[in-house]
């Protein structure tokens, strides 16, 4: 399936940025590229926070305090 | 005036998103925490221009894309690096491979053109309304919602290009591409 429809459509890839077909739009295939994008985005979210930002923070706070 | 510790608290908070942001921009994780760095400093700094009431994120997300773009021009005016910082943006996780279609997916959101892949994070990823994410870019937010727009058409486009080899053993994703297909006839 996937061979015949290279074969099929070689002039989509040449046009299709120009002209986005209608089927760019279709809801099935924008919420998988939500999906994707989020599981992307909180794949790094979702990692713990390294120790240098609270050390920063902290830092930050102590320089503070002491009227820089 | 000294930062709140309500302040200090949200910043903490806010580190996991700004990490994710900066990863989304420059690709590169080591480079993604010295913009986080460079973002928090300044946002202590200059806490006071923060307006209480509206959206933090989108402010440091502000700061945060000010910084990289500083950087980039800062860079290219030193080393003609575009391909290196290409490539670092290809880099691929570890723990996502063997996941063939968000390797794709990864590799032609690299490619998007940096002012779509920005908009289109941060209204599809981050969660901030069109409006905030115009006001973090600085554009109006029909420019925002063009690029979001023109972003997503290119994805899809490449999705569906690819074979449904790259989509995995996935039923739903088979029956896009089943009606992808129809459509194209």
């Amino acid at each position: 399936m996937a061979k015949n429809d290279e074969e099929r459509q070689p002039k989509t890839d040449m046009t299709g940025s120009l002209k986005p077909a209608r089927k760019t739009s279709d809801p099935t295939v924008q919420a998988a590229i939500g999906r994707k994008l989020r599981a992307l985005y909180d794949e790094v979210a979702n990692e713990p926070v390294p120790d240098r930002f609270s050390e920063l923070l902290k830092k930050l706070a102590e320089q503070e305090n002491q009227g820089r | 005036m000294k930062v709140s510790d309500a302040f200090r608290d949200q910043l903490i908070a806010a580190i996991p998103s700004l990490r994710a942001f900066a990863v989304s921009l420059c690709g590169n994780a080591t480079r993604a925490d010295d913009l986080v760095q460079e973002t928090l400093v300044k946002a202590w700094a200059n806490h006071a221009s923060f307006e209480p009431g509206t959206n933090l994120r989108a402010w440091l997300y502000t700061i945060l894309r000010n910084e990289f773009y500083s950087q980039m021009r800062k860079k290219a005016r030193e080393i003609e690096d575009s391909d290196g910082a290409l490539a670092a943006r290809l880099a691929v996780h570890p723990g996502q491979q063997g996941h063939m279609d968000m390797v794709d997916f990864r590799k032609a959101l690299s490619q998007l053109p940096d002012d779509q892949r920005e908009a289109l994070v941060l209204v599809g990823a981050t969660g901030l309304s069109y409006e905030e994410a115009a006001e973090v870019c600085g554009c109006a937010v029909g420019t925002i919602k063009s690029r979001v727009s023109r972003a997503r058409s290119r994805l899809a486009e490449v999705m569906q290009l690819d074979s449904a080899e790259d989509f995995g053993p996935d039923q739903a994703t088979g029956t896009i591409l089943a009606q992808a297909g129809g459509n194209r006839t």
